[in-house]
């Protein structure tokens, strides 16, 4: 049996009298793509935020390679982590926002390298290489010095993306990286996230409304609705015949809409 | 009525001389300005409202109270309270930078928060730490929108360095009216150094303009 990459166990987030995430539970494989998908509000983004450390959780536990992450083992319990102990293991996470997050004030580039040389401490030549690299993969070779004002939405978030890639991170969060786009852009995109499904090893976790293209890429889907995964399985399975009935009507909706 | 530019002439050393200590007022208020502003925003920012309270009353004063009774208040008023006296040179820089730094700290507060929250994120989920996020993230952000404001308050820094000339410190305004009243030429110094002020002051505002305009197109 192999070590999820990814354990939510019992995982629950409350914004005052709100609870999000109530007793969330999911394992991911090391390498799956898991896509997440429900209806607006339910709390998908939270998902990916409290696993991304930019919330707190209220209770539960999320385990990273097997490793507790915000907490930590202290003989034989669990205490609450360090900083230090969560710094560790969010490095090998990365997140690609919706609205792409770019630091305006820096080149595509200076976007790419700033965090390698800040986090990982990374000279700046290298740092520079491996971001060239990176902005070549995304077919951004040329626009290295632009800012972001000067890119296309596709080409900001594809951007955002080799910013994320540059940390070498295991795991990548999408959080609805088209639904910002233009229509023409979101394909440029999605073939970036394809490129990285099939060539690399990352453990993705993605949110989407693109329902062709999670059924193509995912190898597991979860939908998710009033704070629980109420329903995952094959994408065929889930997107073709879906068993819940919360889950039948939010797709009907979405197909009916496209 | 005629202009008499060689009382001018015969007083150039005086009036370069206030011109100099207007000018070294201006900075020393804006560096004190800086230092209790940032602090004041850094209050200001904290999520806790009782650690908030300090920099909102701290605020609320000095930007209430007008800058000319502060001035003589703590020239005349604060030597009597702690038992020894500063010269009026230190009691106007202490008068002026309280006042900067309440204008100045909410200068500050209006950049930062008017910063998307998303920057945060991204700069966090990239494991940049505290320095790290301030110094490349946040701080040029909010500079850049807030730079406008800044420059802008700077004239009124620079107009408020007159009102020193009330307590005898030796600045532009008071030697106008010190060389004023001995030679009785009254119109001759106010009328130049009302210029000098006007070419002080209208370049930086100018500039003001220019970052505004700036700032709205980008
Ligand atoms: N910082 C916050 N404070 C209070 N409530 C919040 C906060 N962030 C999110 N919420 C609430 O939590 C719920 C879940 O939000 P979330 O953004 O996770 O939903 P989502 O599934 O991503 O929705 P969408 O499809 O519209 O992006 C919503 O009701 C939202 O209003
Ligand atoms: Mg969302």
């Amino acid at each position: 049996m192999t070590q999820p990459k990814i354990k939510f166990d019992r995982v629950t987030k409350r914004y005052g009298p709100l609870t999000v995430l109530n007793q969330i539970c999911l394992d991911i494989d090391p390498g799956e793509l898991v896509t997440i998908i429900g209806p607006s509000g339910s709390g998908k983004t939270t998902v990916l935020r409290v696993l991304m450390t930019l919330e707190s959780i209220d209770d539960g536990v999320i385990y990273i390679d097997g490793e507790p992450f915000n907490k930590m083992r202290a003989g034989g319990a669990l205490a609450p982590a360090s900083n230090a102990h969560i710094r560790r293991l969010r490095a090998r996470i990365g997140m690609v926002f919706q609205n792409f997050n770019l630091f305006p004030h820096m080149s595509a580039l200076d976007n790419c390298i700033e965090a390698p040389i800040h986090s990982l401490g990374l000279a700046r030549g290298e740092a520079v290489n491996r971001a060239d690299e990176l902005l070549d993969m995304v077919g951004l070779a040329g626009l290295r010095s632009r800012y972001p004002s000067q890119l296309s939405g596709g080409q900001q978030q594809r951007v955002a993306i080799a910013r994320a890639l540059a940390m070498q991170p295991e795991i990548l969060l999408f959080d609805e990286p088209t639904s910002a786009l233009d229509p023409e852009m979101v394909g440029e995109v999605l073939q970036v996230i394809r490129d990285l499904a099939s060539a690399h090893s990352y453990t993705m976790l993605l949110v989407t409304h693109q329902m062709g293209f999670a059924r193509e890429v995912s190898d597991r889907v979860c939908f998710f609705d009033a704070g629980q995964f109420v329903e995952q399985g094959p994408p065929q399975e889930l997107l073709g015949s879906p068993k819940n009935e919360r889950a039948r009507q939010f797709l009907s909706k979405v197909l009916e809409a496209r | 009525m005629n202009f008499d530019w060689s009382i001018l002439a015969a007083h150039l050393d005086l009036l370069a001389l206030g011109a100099l200590n207007t000018f070294l007022i201006l900075l020393l208020a804006l560096f004190f300005g800086v230092v209790i502003g940032a602090l004041v925003c850094a209050g200001n920012l904290q999520t806790r409202r009782l650690l908030r309270l300090p920099s909102r009353i701290y605020t609320h004063i000095f930007r209430t109270v007008p800058e000319m009774a502060l001035i003589f208040w703590i020239y005349l008023s604060l030597p009597l309270i702690l038992g020894t006296s500063f010269s009026a040179f230190a009691s106007g820089i202490l008068a002026l930078s309280l006042v900067a730094g309440a204008f100045l700290g909410e200068i500050f507060r209006a950049g930062i928060v008017a910063m998307p929250a998303g920057q945060v994120d991204a700069a966090n989920a990239l494991g940049l730490g505290f320095v790290a996020r301030w110094v490349k993230v946040i701080l040029p952000q909010a500079l850049r929108t807030v730079l406008p404001a800044i420059v802008n308050f700077i004239t009124e820094l620079l107009k408020m360095t007159s009102l020193l000339a009330a307590i005898t410190v030796g600045e532009l305004a008071y030697q106008a009216y010190i060389l004023g009243s001995q030679t009785f030429k009254y119109n001759e110094f106010f009328t130049s150094v009302a210029i000098a002020y006007f070419v002080l002051i209208f370049p930086v505002s100018l500039l003001a303009r220019r970052l505004e305009r700036r700032g709205g197109a980008a």
